[in-house]
């Protein structure tokens, strides 16, 4: 979960995970006083059967005894009988509970990872096109450009954006940070957005890097700390409007993204 | 207040995990501290009953049930042990307390075999160690307010968690998370200090205990997390604070 995501798919999350993990407590509690109650029901029962076992045994134990004994044995099995399904039935039920946390708690991840991703495409494309359009075309290309990423920013408040272009000699690539990134945070999160790059445009990866940094003044820095927590969203440049094989991209982070190996982080979902 | 990301660096995290809000919680209000290093998962005094469900959604957004390899109690209360069962339950995690409690702690209902998931500390305190060797070190802080208590310390963050020493008594809901001002804090923790805590000579071993260790953070189990400047004048109170059996009257009285 992170701050683009809806708020209302936030409140339904944690009320479904609140409400299983509740039942799923509640069992717990209710298995546990059920296992005392059988408990002292077994002792309580196991003292009557020998009672009644033994005045059967007598000599002079008249008919009615005897068949009280008998009933009081198959009572004692029925017993024992409705504690093990009882107790099978939790671990089920159990299971059955933490099967649909997991679950949920997965999908409802994706489900608002998606929303975020679709909902930027969607409302956005036109942004990223003058983007791509007017490289080329803009004779003062950087001012124009900060001046879209600042209407940009106002909807999608984007903690990192970039435009890269494969070229002759190797990658050109624009950077923009919304304020100023600490020099620790920039070296954090740029090589691996540049290796990020260079493999979405199929470069090889010592490719030559122009890489152009540029601050965007006019709000100050709020992204998060590591490069573990950003999630990068990209979109090829259209080939047949631009003529150039490029690629363009946010960078949003989410200060709930897992502390994670290195080695196991899995691109392009994070840089 | 969401989770509380306390430290982050790319292998280590440490976070408060959204607290109880108001009057959610019945009784004194909690925090319950989730240590994530790499894969692997730390639970720091889960809570009483009823409190599970929220601990559990927030740690959600961090880890799954199984990475946590840990629970690791401070002492015996009911605030901290209470919901115990559904994390056995839940988790495959062993649980680590005082030897002193390790018998007691059966008696809030624990599931069946649960008992050999259980730790006991030595009195001179433990090392817990993640997969890749790096530790947390259990200091031993009896009579603090438990007679088998322990904080526990991480030196990747420097956070010291302190269990019940330095906690506040109070709903934090509307509070700031953090003591940046400790005069205007004290107010909140002096009774319960005077009162609780066993006397100023178990402060004094604390403190040697303690020693040199760099101190980022001190993170109670109830209240506002201490740091900068407020670290070192909660200290300083607290090494002058006549408190427990130091104020104790005929008559169950206490000196105030
Ligand atoms: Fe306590
Ligand atoms: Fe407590």
């Amino acid at each position: 979960m992170n701050r683009f995501v809806p708020s209302n798919l936030v409140v339904l999350r944690r009320d479904v995970l609140c409400a299983a993990s509740a039942l799923l407590e509640e069992q717990v509690r209710a298995s546990q006083a059920f296992s005392a109650i059988a408990k002292t029901l077994h002792r309580v029962h196991g003292e009557l059967a020998n009672s009644l076992a033994e005045l059967a045994g007598r000599a002079d134990a008249d008919l009615t005894v005897r068949q009280l004994a008998r009933r009081c044995q198959t009572l004692r099995t029925t017993l024992a009988l409705v504690e093990q399904h009882y107790q099978a039935d939790v671990v089920r039920q159990r299971d059955a509970l933490r099967a649909l946390l997991a679950a949920f708690n997965e999908s409802s991840k994706v489900l608002a990872q998606t929303l975020v991703e679709k909902d930027l495409l969607d409302r956005h494309r036109m942004v990223l096109e003058r983007v791509v359009l007017s490289y080329e075309r803009v004779i003062n290309w950087l001012p124009f450009i900060e001046e879209v990423l600042k209407e940009f920013h106002a909807i999608f408040p984007f903690d990192l954006f970039f435009v890269a272009f494969a070229e002759k000699h190797g990658l050109t690539a624009h950077l923009f940070y919304p304020g100023r990134p600490t020099a620790a945070q920039r070296s954090d999160l740029e090589p691996q957005l540049v290796r990020e790059l260079l493999a979405r445009l199929n470069q090889p990866f010592d490719a030559a890097v122009d890489l152009a940094v540029h601050y965007l003044d006019w709000t100050p820095w709020f992204g998060i700390a590591t490069a573990q927590c950003y999630q990068l969203l990209t979109e090829k440049v259209p080939d047949h409007r631009s003529g150039l094989a490029g690629i363009l991209g946010v960078g949003f982070g989410s200060p709930h993204a897992r502390v994670r190996d290195r080695s196991q982080r899995t691109a392009p979902a994070c840089v | 207040m969401r989770n509380l990301e306390l430290y982050r660096d790319s292998n280590h995290l440490c976070v408060l995990l959204h607290e109880t809000e108001g009057n959610e919680e019945e009784g004194i209000h909690s925090n319950q501290y989730l240590i994530l290093h790499r894969e692997e998962g730390v639970l720091l005094d889960p809570g009483g009953f009823g409190v599970m469900p929220d601990v559990l959604e927030a740690m959600l957004d961090y880890c799954t049930p199984e990475q946590i390899k840990a629970i690791i109690l401070s002492h015996q209360d009911p605030d901290i042990v209470g919901g115990l069962a559904s994390w056995l339950e839940i988790t495959q995690a062993q649980v680590w307390i005082s030897r002193l409690w390790t018998r007691f702690i059966p008696h809030y209902g624990l599931p069946p075999k649960a008992v050999e998931r259980l730790i006991a500390i030595p009195d001179e305190g433990a090392r817990f160690t993640w997969n890749d060797g790096t530790e947390l070190e259990l200091l031993p802080a009896h009579f603090l307010h438990s007679e088998g208590n322990f904080h526990v310390y991480d030196p990747t963050s420097q956070i010291l968690f302190s269990g019940d020493l330095g906690a506040a008594e109070m709903s934090s809901a509307a509070l700031s998370p953090f003591v940046d001002d400790f005069p205007a804090h004290v107010c909140q923790i002096a009774g319960f200090h005077r009162r609780y805590m066993v006397s100023h000579r178990a402060v004094a071993v604390w403190r040697a205990t303690l020693g040199d260790r760099p101190l980022s953070m001190i993170a109670p189990q109830h209240g506002a997390i201490y740091r900068g400047r407020a670290i070192t004048d909660f200290l300083a109170w607290i090494d002058e604070l006549p408190c427990g059996v130091d104020c104790l009257q005929p008559g169950g009285r206490f000196l105030p």
